[in-house]
């Protein structure tokens, strides 16, 4: 049976004990936190009933709830991307993929093949959560497809941006630790009222989070697209080329 | 010897320098190697060997200077230590590498390495939990597996058991005629049975190649080279 650089990282990701813990305990809290504001939401019915556009489910329980998994997956992401390279560094294995190469771009490929498994936990949380709210009431299937694409796009974004911080730590602990600090400050310069002073507030731009926004939205614009893809494609071909620059370490 | 072997040069190394945080580890390293046969290099810890075998087997760039091959040759390497994926068992350590370096029948050259060195008693075995004799034999599977042009030994025979030692010294001979092993080791009364040519290194610089001899031991060779190097050296003020 063939066991080429993906299925090598496959195998290494999901035997990681720790990795199961850390998905078990994040689907517990997505969902829990699902819950609580499906409660709500029931219990403001009446409220609602006086308004004359209240909030829908897709509003009110749908777009929080793909949020809220986006802020709890960077944290898996930070952890099976430090694997892509730190521990490879670590274990002193990365000769394995470095010998009799000519050019590293399609290690890099194989290993962020690899991290699209990430997406299946994604879109099983998703998946279970539209069908649930669906058989409460009518979801917005349209705008759900598009929050499913976009945090989907903003999962790859991230993977790659973590594969690059992995490529420059020699422990796997330092690249979860570096990654999460980076992606929470991703995270925190998207917020809503970062340098509103300012007026149009160009920290947004920069941060997936308001991408990741704009496609909760039902928007699918050519920037956000352009963002995601070629911001991921230039982090992988950076990542190749500090692979290549490790000879040199 | 064979003298083919000294005629049909092909490994030729041109000024190779490799320096890391102002240290030379590499200077100015210029020879010719044959293209079959065993290469031993001999020096003591810190005198470049390991990083040579490293920049020879492409993961280390050199600074300066160049590795000339005669054709486009694959190269494998046998590091020291030696080290596996933690999460795959060996079988899955050795699929890993024919998927990587083998083309052809990849399942069966697994299997064959497995049964040269005797791992299927461990076949399902995490690569983390071998003890020292499996990483080694492991480490061998993996080599001969690799089907390189070019095989990259860093302390082969460090802490070998007997049994492994002459299954080791047995394959090298084979893989001698048609393939060229370069090795660095420390146990000179074992290297030099197998080398054909041997090489001397000192403070990142090449002070003594030639083809080997049996009539004079590796310690010798050794020991003159350096003495010769520090008179040159006194002479040369």
């Amino acid at each position: 049976m063939s066991m080429n650089i993906t299925k090598k990282d496959i195998g290494s990701l999901w035997r990681s004990p720790l990795l199961w813990v850390v998905l078990s305990l994040i689907a517990f809290i997505a969902a829990w936190l699902l819950w609580q504001r499906l409660d709500r939401y029931i219990g403001l019915q009446a409220s609602f009933a006086t308004l004359p556009s209240p909030p829908n489910i897709t509003h009110a329980l749908w777009v929080p709830f793909i949020l809220t998994l986006a802020k709890l997956l960077l944290l898996i992401i930070a952890m099976t991307t430090a694997k892509a390279f730190a521990e490879e560094r670590a274990h002193k294995t990365l000769w394995y993929l470095l010998i009799n190469k000519q050019t590293y771009y399609h290690v890099v490929w194989a290993k962020f093949k690899a991290q699209w498994m990430i997406l299946l936990f994604v879109w099983g949380q998703l998946s279970v959560a539209a069908f649930l709210l669906a058989t409460g009431g009518e979801l917005n299937w349209t705008q759900s497809l598009v929050g499913l694409f976009g945090i989907s796009l903003f999962t790859l974004w991230f993977v790659s941006l973590g594969m690059l911080i992995s490529s420059f730590c020699q422990s796997t602990g330092t690249a979860v630790l570096l990654s999460s600090v980076v992606f929470v400050l991703l995270w925190v310069i998207g917020g809503e009222s970062v340098g509103q002073e300012f007026g149009l507030n160009w920290l947004h731009l920069i941060s997936p989070v308001q991408h990741l926004k704009w496609f909760c939205q039902g928007e699918i614009s050519l920037s956000s697209l352009f963002y995601f893809i070629g911001g991921g494609i230039v982090l992988l071909l950076l990542t190749a080329q500090n692979l290549e620059g490790l000879r040199k370490s | 010897m064979d003298h083919s072997l000294q005629s049909a040069k092909f490994m030729k190394l041109n000024k190779l320098c490799f320096t890391r945080s102002g240290q030379k580890i590499l200077d100015q390293i210029e020879d010719d190697w044959p293209s079959t046969g065993v290469v031993v290099l001999l020096g003591a810890n810190g005198a470049g060997k390991s990083t040579l075998l490293d920049v020879i087997a492409g993961i280390k760039k050199a600074d300066s200077g160049e590795l000339i091959l005669q054709q486009s040759h694959s190269k494998f390497l046998m590091p020291e230590p030696a080290a596996f994926y933690p999460y795959l068992t060996v079988k899955e350590q050795l699929n890993f590498i024919a998927d990587m370096f083998v083309n052809v029948q990849p399942d069966l050259q697994v299997e064959n390495a497995m049964e040269v060195w005797q791992l299927h008693p461990v076949a399902d075995k995490l690569t983390k939990n071998l003890s020292l004799g499996f990483r080694q034999r492991l480490s061998l599977a993996q080599l001969a597996l690799s089907n390189a042009d070019i095989l990259l030994l860093d302390e082969p025979m460090n802490g070998m058991d007997p049994e492994i030692l002459s299954v080791f010294k047995e394959q090298v001979l084979t893989w001698k005629k048609t393939k060229s092993v370069i090795m660095a080791t420390h146990i000179m009364h074992e290297a030099q049975i197998l080398a054909d040519w041997v090489v001397v290194m000192f403070q990142g610089k090449i002070i003594r190649s030639h083809a080997y001899s049996e009539e004079i031991s590796f310690h010798q060779i050794y020991q003159k080279a350096i003495d010769d190097y520090h008179l040159g050296h006194a002479v040369n003020g």
